[in-house]
This record gives structure tokens, C-alpha cells and sequence, in this order.
């Protein structure tokens, strides 16, 4: 049991929340709201001020700010920027063989930004263990130069730009490609965001760790190109190479901003070369914001990572909401039937609500 | 006398033109980007008021926009933007004025289409003029479209800038005018 808690931890384990979704507010990158150019982790000040006049349903300017504005200070506003993460997870498993419900903490950590002229250095600090502990140690850390409003290099470890970067990260276009949680790599990448083209390029290596003693060495680039303002489709690509064997994904991906409420969001990756298998990877979110800050959501997703053994066959799909009721808080909750074929050809009922708060 | 002057009114009932007016369907939208992220900032009002008329063998339309009623979808950036940028208090409407619009004589009485040709004419906007370029269109259903492009500095107004979101100086601004004949 402990083995399937364990798992389970690392399975669920979240990193930073992104919204490509945001595209439905004509918002085409991730850098207007979130220090990181692919998005996800700390938010700037302009993404705090979004987070209440878009986001929420509640909330005020002043209450988005770090801290509810208690510290704001005039001689550090410009350059400093300090926030973090607190997550927690209560899941439940209901299947033939086993019943199961947990409380899991997810996330703990301080993350800041300097930003100086033209470069900025971030870093995300506090690293989630097993048994709720959390270690004094920098899991996300890059130096990044922006030549341009457009134009950036970073340098440092953080997770690879591929695909839709959701916040559901435990889904088959993430975990099952191994840009999940804990998968932060030393890299250096180049990133170009303009009004409707959007493209990155990295050399990446995986970390080694008491887990992962083989290290990936990849080169992947990503195009994503904003169609009618609020319409984005994107192609990816990565080759990896791990001791002898090596790796490439083929994939494309859509965010599709049908109205400010209503929007759909879908990947497909093709993966072939590990043991020369070749494998699927997909997923697609439907969302429609009902009020403002509560979104009803249906989510599926399929993997198979060969594609000649039905045993590797995970398939998924189910309903839940998302919602921010005020600036700094964030719950998703899914219930979805859930196959893994390996296990069982039964479906499993599978919930989860994530509660979130970001200062 | 008497006949003089009644020839005389015949002669300029005969002569006017009805003016088209504008119904109350249509809109208007400003585009602009905010950078870095390349936001695109899309802003609707109302229809303008308009009035499209022959006089002199010219077509001309007076456009008139209460700014006020401007919507960006975020009530803090509409706040920032009427009360910082646009100044709203002090000078609440926009006007756009061409003089010379090349239709053809039948314009008025015959269902016509023309589409894309270009125009020449002057914005009032934030107690300051300056000339415009764009492109008119009109359909046989009276609907009016145009589209130009302005310079905020060219009418005095400071780039906007919001938590290190600065608006590019260039704002595309479009009109849909349903006209009726009156």
C-alpha cells in the first residue's frame, strides 16, 4: 500500500499551473503573466492584476498582490518580484481491489524573480518530499536574457517547453512523456513570442538522481502559430538520446478560444524509438466558464505506449470544475473513469480535488 | 417675386440629397498589442453616430463616438485607459470626419457595393486633430464598414503602460454602420 501512496505522490506531485487556455482572452504567451516565457510558476504583476479582473470571482487589485500588498515597496516593485506555491491534493481510488482515499501535500516553496535591465534570474525554492517533508533546495532555477520583446534565452533548469503546458500534469501528454512533475532539466533554450508566431528552441539534459541514475540528453523545438486572435495551433518535436537508446515525438496540439467562455484544448504525440516501440500520447480538455472563476471541465486522455500491446493502454475520461473564487486560490476537482489495462480492463473511478493557494 | 421664389424652393427641394444615417446596428472596435507578451487588447463600443450625405457632388460622413461607452472586457483597464489615457472627463467624444468619399452619382438612389477604397480624413480625438488614412466599404445593403490606423502620440495621448504592459503607439480602429436613408 505504501508502494501505491508513494506513486501515487510522485504521480500527483504538481508543478507550477499554467493556462494556455488564456489564449481565449487573446492573451498568445505565457510571458504577460508568468515570469517564465513557457509559462507556469510565479506571477508577474500584470498576471496578479489578470488573476482578480479575469480570473476570479471575487477579489480586488490590491488583494492579487504578493502578500495581499503588505510589503509593497517602491524601491523594490520594479526589480523584485517574491511569491509561491502551497498545494494540496485529497484523492480517492474506488476499483475492484482497491478503495482508497488520501490527503497528499504537494507543493511547498518560495519562488523569486530579479529582473535587471535586460535579464532575469528566477528561482523556485523548496522541494516536496514523500511524507510531506519539504527539502531547502532550488528545484527551478534559470538566468534568462530578453533582447527583445519578442526574443529570449534562458539558461538553467527548468522544464522542457513541449506541448501544451497544463496544469494537469499527471495526464498522458505530460507523465506519459515524461514532462511531469520532477522532470525539471538543465537546458538551454531560445524562445521566440510574437504577435501570432510563437517558437522555442532547447538542448536539455535530465538530472540524475537517486531515482533516475540514466540522463536524457534531447534537442527539441516547438512552433505555435495564433490564428482569428484567440485560435492556436502548434506543432512539437523532440529527439532524445538515453545511454544506447534514443527517443523521437512527433506531436501537435490546439487551443481552441471559441468564445471567452467556451474552449477546447487537445494534443496528440507519437513517440517512437525507445525498444522500438512506437506509442501514442493524447489529451483533450473541454472547458466552459459558467460564471466568472468557475469552469466546468471534461477531460480525456489516451496512451498507448506500444502500440502493438494493448497492456501499455491507459484511457481516461471525466468531468469536474475549476475554480478561483478569489485571487490566490485555485481548486480543480475531476471524477473520471479510469483504465489502465496493465492493472485491469475494468474501469476505476478516480477523483481528485486540488486545492492551491499561490501568494 | 412669388414665382421666382417658388421656383427657387423647387429647385433646391429638388437638388437636396437625403442623408444616411447610422441605425443603432453596428459597432466599433480598436485593436492594439501590448508588449512584451504581444497581448492583443481588443476594445468594442456602440455604433457611431453617423451621417453620410451628398453635398457639391461630394460624399462626406461625420462620425461621431461617445468614448465613454468604450469596453475592453477588463473594468480596470477600461477605468485606466477612459480616465489616464483618453480623459474621458474632459474630452468625451471622438469624431471622425472625410470630406471627400469617391461614390458614384447614384449612390443614394441605387443599391451599390464598393469595397476597400481608400479614404482620406480627420480625427478629432483628445482635443487634438490630426489627418487619417484607411479603407470604405460599403455594400448594396447599406452596411458601411472602414478601417484605419492612428498614432496615439498624434493626438497627445500618452502610451499606455500597466504593470510592465506597454501599448504599441499604433491602434487599428474599425466601424460597422448599418445606414438607413432619412
Amino acid at each position: 500500500m505504501k508502494r501505491i501512496f508513494l506513486l501515487t505522490f510522485l504521480l500527483l506531485t504538481s508543478k507550477a499551473h499554467a493556462f494556455p487556455e488564456m489564449v481565449r482572452h487573446n492573451y498568445p504567451n505565457c510571458i504577460a503573466c508568468h515570469e517564465s516565457p513557457s509559462g507556469g510558476g510565479l506571477l508577474t504583476n500584470y498576471g496578479r492584476t489578470i488573476s482578480h479582473s479575469v480570473l476570479s470571482t471575487w477579489g480586488g487589485e490590491k488583494e492579487a498582490r504578493p502578500f495581499y500588498g503588505a510589503f509593497d515597496n517602491k524601491y523594490t516593485k520594479s526589480w523584485l518580484n517574491v511569491g509561491g506555491d502551497l498545494r494540496a491534493l485529497q484523492l480517492h481510488t474506488n476499483s475492484k481491489t482497491l478503495m482508497m482515499g488520501r490527503f497528499i501535500r504537494m507543493q511547498t516553496g518560495l519562488e523569486a524573480a530579479i529582473n535587471y535591465m535586460n535579464f532575469k534570474v528566477v528561482s523556485f525554492f523548496g522541494k516536496q518530499e514523500a511524507g510531506n517533508m519539504v527539502r531547502g533546495e532550488s528545484i527551478r532555477h534559470y538566468l534568462m536574457y530578453q533582447p527583445t520583446d519578442e526574443l529570449s534565452f534562458r539558461i538553467g533548469r527548468f522544464i522542457p517547453n513541449f506541448g501544451l503546458n497544463i496544469p494537469e500534469h499527471t495526464l498522458a501528454t505530460r507523465k506519459g512523456l515524461g514532462f511531469d512533475q520532477g522532470t525539471e532539466r538543465d537546458q538551454m533554450e531560445v524562445m521566440w513570442g510574437g504577435e501570432k508566431l510563437n517558437a522555442s528552441a532547447s538542448i536539455s539534459k535530465t538530472v540524475k538522481t537517486d531515482l533516475k541514475k540514466n540522463q536524457e540528453k534531447a534537442l527539441s523545438a516547438q512552433i505555435n502559430y495564433t490564428l482569428f486572435d484567440s485560435y492556436r495551433v502548434g506543432a512539437n518535436f523532440w529527439i532524445g538520446k538515453e545511454n544506447n537508446r534514443s527517443r523521437q515525438v512527433y506531436g501537435i496540439n490546439a487551443v481552441l478560444g471559441f468564445t471567452e467562455k467556451l474552449y477546447y484544448l487537445s494534443e496528440f504525440d507519437l513517440q517512437s524509438g525507445f525498444d522500438r516501440k512506437r506509442g501514442l500520447f493524447h489529451f483533450s480538455k473541454l472547458g466552459y466558464e459558467i460564471v466568472k472563476g468557475f469552469h466546468l471541465l471534461g477531460i480525456e486522455e489516451y496512451r498507448k505506449s506500444d502500440l502493438k500491446n494493448e497492456k501499455t493502454l491507459l484511457n481516461a475520461h471525466g468531468l469536474g470544475f475549476q475554480w478561483f473564487p478569489r485571487p490566490h486560490f485555485d481548486f480543480e476537482a475531476i471524477w473520471n473513469k479510469r483504465r489502465v489495462v496493465q492493472q485491469s480492463k475494468d474501469y476505476t473511478d478516480y477523483a481528485y480535488l486540488m486545492m492551491h493557494y499561490y501568494f | 417675386m412669388k414665382t421666382i421664389l417658388l421656383l427657387l424652393a423647387i429647385f433646391l427641394i429638388s437638388s437636396a440629397h437625403a442623408a444616411f444615417h447610422s441605425t443603432k446596428v453596428g459597432q466599433t472596435i480598436f485593436e492594439a498589442v501590448g508588449k512584451p507578451a504581444m497581448i492583443k487588447i481588443k476594445g468594442e463600443a456602440p455604433v457611431p453616430t453617423t451621417i453620410m450625405k451628398t453635398e457639391n457632388n461630394k460624399v462626406s460622413l461625420e462620425s461621431t463616438l461617445d468614448l465613454n461607452l468604450l469596453k475592453t472586457g477588463i473594468d480596470l483597464r477600461d477605468e485606466h485607459m477612459k480616465e489616464k489615457y483618453l480623459e474621458t472627463g474632459k474630452h468625451p467624444q471622438a469624431k471622425l470626419v472625410i470630406t471627400s468619399l469617391d461614390l458614384p452619382a447614384n449612390w443614394e438612389d441605387s443599391p451599390i457595393a464598393i469595397k476597400d477604397q481608400p479614404f482620406k480624413g480627420t480625427l478629432h480625438l483628445h482635443g487634438k486633430e490630426a489627418p487619417v488614412e484607411g479603407i470604405f466599404s460599403l455594400n448594396e445593403k447599406r452596411e458601411a464598414t472602414s478601417e484605419f490606423k492612428i498614432k496615439l502620440t498624434d493626438f497627445g495621448i500618452e502610451i499606455p503602460e500597466y504593470m510592465g504592459i506597454k501599448v504599441a503607439e499604433t491602434v487599428t480602429i474599425k466601424t460597422q454602420i448599418q445606414l438607413e436613408k432619412k
